[in-house]
């Protein structure tokens, strides 16, 4: 037993991220909404610094990128309010679909974290300092 | 509180803590559990074929813990011999005790965020106990949201944890024998056909001749199929496979009870269920040899 003093401590592994705040990208434009829920989303996309002269005349850059969301998505995306924490979106997110509450975390962490790839949404981190 | 078996532990804990790490090892393992911002409990487990000497134990725990804790002093509860200390924000509490009924060794560790919580932990220590093997030869498990009874020589394959998706498989001694537990949520989101339909679809294509059995119906609308076995290969033994499926309502999920047997050593699932089951009290039941 002496050599498993290790205790799954992580205190906190996932609790900054529960403060933290998800702010919606103010540039991202909802494109469509389908009556099942479903949402798809339009963000600008930023051209990169090669993209110029004749590569820029060659290659065209979509000036959007679209985003479709399912109707799951869709939910969380439209509870990025910029006010509410992670913390409850998730507890939202939870009652909502009856799953406990880490099931809930691992499912929202892990759209969100796609959605901020994606550049749909911001992340503030303990925002009140 | 919620009671959990794992590896012949029981154990009663606040509902709201939740297992998110576990170990399939039988020798040593570990399952820790946590509230919604940090780790809280962990039940720590190694076989031994004796009872150790604590006192020895305590002793040169406390020497290798005393470079990570602050303030560590000796602790009892609930007869349960321990140490307790500071560990940058938190109190850690380590208790240790041996179950000679399955000859386990097993340490409970609590953590506080502010101060040591000693009735939980007298509460919790109370409730840590040998699950050994029920009087049928079944050994009864309680994890995530399921209550299951195997075969008590039936070791714990592979066990799958994602969000709203929980599989468990148990393995015989013998190919094929295996039984595999399932728990499904956000059912409204996927499950578009009726539970019936969904059942059979998962039987897959090594379950041949399937048929629908009376399910009993209920509350919970549980369904049943019964089939033959074929594993692709000569050498593969042949069996039974039987499943159930059933919505439940209490929670909303559904449960999914698959139980695949060569034809020598068909056995029945017991039909006493648990309260997790109580809407399938029969949820499974493999065709004895000679029934049609």
């Amino acid at each position: 037993m002496s050599r498993r003093i290790q205790t799954a401590s992580a205190p906190g592994a996932w609790d900054d991220m529960l403060k933290a705040v998800l702010i919606p990208n103010r540039a991202a434009r909802v494109v469509r909404e389908e009556p099942d829920g479903s949402l798809t989303l339009a963000v600008p996309t930023r051209k990169p610094s090669f993209f110029r002269g004749l590569i820029n005349w060659l290659v065209r850059v979509p000036q959007e990128r679209l985003t479709v969301l399912d109707p799951l998505g869709a939910g969380i995306w439209k509870a990025c309010d910029g006010k509410r924490s992670v913390e409850a979106i998730v507890v939202r997110f939870a009652t909502f679909h009856h799953l406990s509450f880490h099931e809930s975390r691992v499912s929202v962490t892990g759209y969100v974290t796609s959605l901020l790839r994606r550049g749909v949404l911001a992340v503030a981190v303990n925002p009140r300092g | 509180m919620v009671e959990w078996v794992w590896r012949q532990i029981g154990v009663e804990l606040p509902a709201e803590w939740e297992c998110l790490q576990f170990a399939r090892d039988p020798e040593a393992g570990r399952c820790a559990f946590a509230d919604r911002h940090r780790y809280r409990f962990e039940l720590n487990w190694r076989k031994s074929p004796g009872e150790p000497d604590f006192g020895r134990m305590m002793k040169d725990y406390e020497g290798s813990l005393a470079k990570e804790w602050e303030g560590i002093r000796k602790a009892k509860c609930r007869g349960w011999p321990g140490l307790t200390g500071r560990r940058g924000g938190e109190v850690v509490s380590r208790f240790g005790t041996y179950l000679p009924e399955i000859g386990v060794l097993v340490e409970a560790v609590f953590i506080d965020a502010g101060e040591r919580d000693d009735r939980l932990e007298a509460k919790v220590l109370a409730s840590v106990r040998a699950v050994p093997p029920e009087a049928n030869g079944m050994q009864r498990w309680r994890a995530f949201g399921m209550e299951m009874r195997v075969p008590r020589t039936f070791e714990l394959g592979e066990c799958v944890v994602e969000p709203a998706r929980v599989g468990m498989r148990f393995d015989g001694p013998r190919s094929p024998d295996r039984w595999i537990f399932r728990r499904y949520g956000m059912v409204g989101t996927w499950l578009k056909t009726p539970v019936r339909e969904w059942l059979a679809s998962q039987a897959g294509e090594l379950a041949r001749n399937v048929k629908f059995k009376p399910g009993g119906g209920g509350a919970a609308q549980l369904e049943r199929i019964e089939g033959e076995w074929r594993p692709k290969g000569l050498l593969l033994r042949k069996g039974a496979y039987a499943a159930a499926a059933w919505k439940s309502p209490e929670d909303g999920r559904l449960y999914h009870a698959i139980c695949i047997t060569g034809r020598k050593s068909r056995r029945f699932h017991p039909a006493a269920a648990d309260a997790a089951m109580t809407a399938c009290p029969e949820f499974l039941r493999v065709p004895a040899e000679g029934d049609a």
